[in-house]
């Protein structure tokens, strides 16, 4: 599948910048502006790329070398996920594990060079992210859990068994699944409402404030990392929405629909809906840890007692 | 033979260092024990080929020759790194003769325990290793928490050697040797489960399980830090190898078992991982953090038997391995991480995270590998961590996708579980690191003279590799994971399904780490003329100063929050008063739930108990030849009698 890889490369390349695109042009929509260009984002990379770097005195090397890392994690998750056309670069069984743990590689990366500057608010960022982002490993593993159940597969194809029936359980099951990856993607992208990209307090930052004294190259990886794993998580869905005997070239159609879709809605929630007090975004996150077990008790009963 | 020798060697080493001077002693000793790790690892690779072993007491077949290559790769590194350790009790003026005569036997008493081929010379083995630990832990007695610690440890060790004993002895009807225990827990039942029980739990005390972990994070603070590393990483073990030497010997165990090992390991992984994230004792965040692992290591147990009674063998040998292969690994990070805990506890005379900060700048090459040590003990993916913990969520896969009511059930809960723990281990170490490393020194015990020591950094170098090289050749790790599981099966389950796996993954990890590798050569380079340097974002404040920054308590606390019901909080807050605020202070402090409800208040209880017979120990000589005329009478009787 020459061409399959051919467009996921570029899916991979420019697919977050323009989900970043989409986010704020629905935003400007829902704000009555016209709204930056759609690949803004990449001109922005690539303004920052040529820029030079201002690090604090606080920080070891590891600041510096931390976005690499991130992005080299998230770029190995990117490997094993299945995009455009509905399969990975590489098949691989365990690939749940490995594309969470990949997540995780890259969170250790941000998290170390945000307590490297010694800032308080970077610590303060830091902590939630690993507090929010920490339950949702659990709801991950337990709708990855189902989708090996429903399928008897432990790699990413598991996901499009959820509606290879193709009858009325199975899109229950498949709209749950995709529910809980999109609480997953503004858990793990830090949108609103468990955080809000735009506010300019510190004190109420997560990802934000995490990369508070990065600049330059460092900040354009970084924010490229960020859309990257959210275009990730958004591809999860699509795969799980996508019935598995769609022709390539509708399959990869309905790739771009899903994701943009997700987009959209991320750009939608953000728009109408206030960021929750931080209190409250633990509650957020385990919504989705509800979801996932009733995903995972509904998909129990559907195959101990008839077929899904 | 060589097995013995090599042993021998290892213990002569601290027999002939007595008349060694002091300061000569650690390389004296650590001479003769990579001298003997050396034969023992000659004869343990040449036994892996090998399935079967000797008639003898002792033997060595693939499962014991994987612990015995764990124990002599850490064993030899331990005792080096106390020359460097050790300084500052011998500066001090103080002697250190009996620790090492005692630092070699805990290491070759474990050879022993692992290769004994009968439960009598196991158990007397099992008796060594803990009486040795034992005075080791106890070395800075005249200290009050560490002499109640060690004695905190005995008690402990104790009644785990006392549920061994006991446990050996209901299957000993056969006659002691291992083969007859095997032939003897053959019949099934009853003669199988009873003795299985006693020797889990005796086994589980010494491993860390909960709720019988509690002596981990007491002693492991109290012992010097080469002590430390070699009990937490290797010695916790033994209580795995048991374990798994039990298993070996059982014909299959009923589902039961399994779903009880399996719900004990779980229990304790994720119950150690929430406790690292509440203490600020450095070497009890890494104690717990062995709990954690220890946790892993026997939910793979119980995946491994739930495969084996389900008669699935690729779950049973993804279980097995896994669980091995987590012990292999963490033998080398754990150990690690306490060896460079302890090079920073000798440069600040301090285990407390509020007080420390900043050392990345003092210690640089000491804080990259530790940086190192915290990922891979966190499983990231390169690092060997990962492999272990990968098997045993794909043998919770196995679970899943068999279909079966229990086995789903208990595969999706525990597979969820670990996820959860591995989230918390993460959270924890990178508090432990950054608490340590970044930012600046939040006290003065923190501001030393910049430096490494060179001893260290070599001997946690060549930790950091091998953490390195089994992550990246995860077939290697495997390979020898899977023949030590096959002891336990009992024939080789092989296929193709691991390898393979193995094989693709060690592509793309080592195709990573190159990339990423060279991704930062080069940023590196094209930056170095464009970076510019200021003081950290305060939010325009101009004067931060190290009280400013994030503190460890800080760092876990929206966790802790949400996890309140579950961590015993207490603490003492005075709110500031007066119409100019003054005065004020909080203090709070974490305990163990099983320390504080559990063991502590059993404790007590038989404390209690026990004191109805104090009036026995009168303190008058005159009493005790009475108690000595009683007892010869009694026994006169008794003879006369029979």
């Amino acid at each position: 599948m020459i061409k399959s890889a051919v467009l996921n490369i570029l899916v991979v390349l420019f697919g977050p910048f323009i989900f970043a695109g989409i986010i704020n042009r629905i935003k400007a929509m829902w704000a009555g502006r016209k709204g930056p260009k759609i690949l803004q984002t990449l001109y922005d990379f690539i303004k920052y790329m040529k820029k030079g770097e201002v690090i604090s005195f606080t920080v070891s090397p590891v600041f510096s070398l931390a976005p690499v890392v991130s992005l080299g994690a998230a770029g190995v998750a990117a490997l094993v996920t299945p995009l455009a056309g509905g399969s990975a670069f590489v098949s691989i069984e365990g690939a749940f594990i490995i594309f969470a743990y990949m997540f995780a590689l890259s969170k250790f990366a941000m998290l170390a060079s945000a307590m490297e500057t010694g800032s308080s608010f970077e610590g303060m960022g830091a902590a939630r992210e690993a507090t929010f982002t920490g339950f949702v490993e659990p709801a991950f593993f337990m709708t990855a859990g189902t989708a090996m159940l429903v399928s008897g597969s432990g790699s990413f194809d598991a996901l499009s068994s959820f509606t290879a029936s193709g009858d009325a359980r199975g899109w229950l099951l498949a709209s749950l699944a995709a529910a809980a990856f999109m609480i997953m993607l503004v858990t793990e992208g830090s949108r609103v409402p468990v955080d809000d990209p735009n506010t300019h307090l510190e004190l109420t930052m997560i990802h934000e404030a995490m990369v508070l004294d990065n600049s330059g190259p460092a900040m354009a990886l970084i924010t490229y990392t960020a859309n990257l794993k959210m275009l990730l998580i958004a591809a999860l869905a699509a795969k799980v929405l996508i019935p598995a005997n769609t022709g390539w070239l509708l399959s990869c159609a309905l790739f771009m629909a899903v994701t943009a879709a997700a987009a959209a809605a991320v750009g939608c929630v953000e728009s109408l809906v206030a960021r929750l007090r931080m209190t409250h975004v633990p509650q957020f996150v385990f919504f989705m840890s509800s979801i996932a077990l009733i995903l995972f008790c509904a998909a129990f009963i559907f195959t101990m007692w008839g077929a899904v | 033979m060589l097995l013995a020798a090599g042993a021998g060697v290892i213990m002569a080493g601290g027999l002939l260092s007595v008349p060694v001077p002091e300061k000569n002693k650690a390389a004296f000793v650590s001479a003769f024990a990579f001298a003997g790790a050396a034969l023992c690892d000659f004869s343990a690779v040449t036994a892996f080929g090998s399935p079967a072993h000797g008639p003898g007491m002792f033997g060595l077949d693939s499962l014991s020759a994987v612990f015995v290559l764990m124990i002599c790769f850490t064993g030899p590194l331990g005792i080096l790194y106390s020359a460097s350790y050790m300084k500052i009790y011998t500066s001090a003026g103080r002697s250190t003769a009996a620790h090492y005569i005692f630092l070699p036997a805990l290491v070759s008493s474990m050879i022993f325990v692992v290769t004994a081929r009968d439960a009598v010379a196991f158990l007397f083995s099992w008796e060594v290793m803990a009486l040795s630990s034992f005075f080791l832990v106890a070395y800075d007695n005249s200290k009050k928490d560490v002499f109640d610690a060690s004695i905190y440890y005995l008690v402990m060790s104790h009644i785990s050697g006392a549920l061994i004993m006991a446990g050996f002895l209901t299957c000993s009807g056969n006659g002691f040797s291992f083969d007859a225990i095997k032939a003897w827990l053959a019949q099934g039942g009853s003669a199988l489960t009873v003795p299985f029980v006693l020797l889990f739990i005796g086994f589980g005390v010494k491993a860390g399980l909960a709720p019988l972990h509690t002596w981990l994070p007491a002693a492991h603070p109290a012992a010097p830090s080469h002590v430390s590393g070699l009990m937490s990483g290797v010695m916790i073990e033994m209580g795995i190898y048991g374990i798994l030497r039990i298993l070996a010997l059982s014909p299959v165990m009923p589902l039961w078992a399994g779903y009880g090992v399996l719900a004990m390991g779980m229990l304790t992984a994720l119950l150690g991982a929430l406790y690292t994230l509440t203490q600020r004792d450095y070497k009890r965040i890494l104690a717990y953090s062995s709990v954690e692992n220890t946790g892993i290591m026997t939910a793979g147990i119980g995946m491994g038997m739930l495969g084996a009674s389900s008669g699935r063998p690729l779950m049973c040998l993804l279980g097995y391995s896994g669980a091995i292969l987590h012990a292999m690994n963490h033998s080398v990070f754990k150990s690690m991480l306490f060896f460079g805990s302890g090079t920073i506890y000798a440069a600040t005379h301090t285990r407390d995270l509020e007080h420390l900060g900043g050392l990345a700048k003092k210690m640089p090459r000491l804080s990259v590998l530790f940086l190192t040590g915290t990922a891979a003990i966190s499983g990231l993916p390169i690092f060997n961590g990962f492999i272990g913990e990968l098997l045993i969520y794909l043998a919770m896969a196995q679970a899943i996708m068999a279909k079966t009511p229990g086995l789903t059930v208990a595969g999706a809960f525990s597979f969820a579980a670990l996820s959860f723990t591995g989230a918390m281990a993460l959270y924890g170490f990178i508090r432990l690191y950054s608490a340590i490393f970044s930012g600046t020194a939040r006290s003065a015990k923190a501001e030393i003279q910049a430096g490494d020591d060179r001893l260290t950094v070599v001997i946690m170098s060549v930790m950091a590799a091998v953490c390195l090289v089994l992550g990246l050749l995860p077939q290697a790790a495997f390979a020898i994971a899977e023949r030590a599981a096959s002891v336990i099966t009992g024939a080789a389950i092989g296929g193709d399904f691991v390898p393979a796996l193995m094989v693709k993954l060690s592509v793309i990890f080592t195709a990573a780490a190159a990339l990423i590798a060279a991704a930062a050569l080069i940023k590196n380079s094209l930056m170095k003329n464009k970076t510019g340097s200021a003081a950290t974002w305060g939010c325009g404040y101009r004067s931060p100063n190290p009280r400013m920054q994030y503190t460890a308590y800080a760092f876990a606390e929206p966790f802790i929050k949400t996890a309140e019901p579950f961590i015993a909080k207490q603490k003492e807050e005075i709110k500031p008063e007066g119409i100019y605020p003054q005065g004020g202070s909080y203090k709070a402090q974490f305990s163990d739930v099983f320390e504080k409800y559990a063991v502590k208040p059993a404790g007590e209880k038989t404390a209690g108990f026990l004191k109805l017979f104090s009036w026995i120990q009168s303190g008058k000589t005159g009493d005790y030849i009475m108690y000595g005329v009683i007892f010869l009478i009694a026994a006169v009787i008794w003879a006369v009698a029979a």
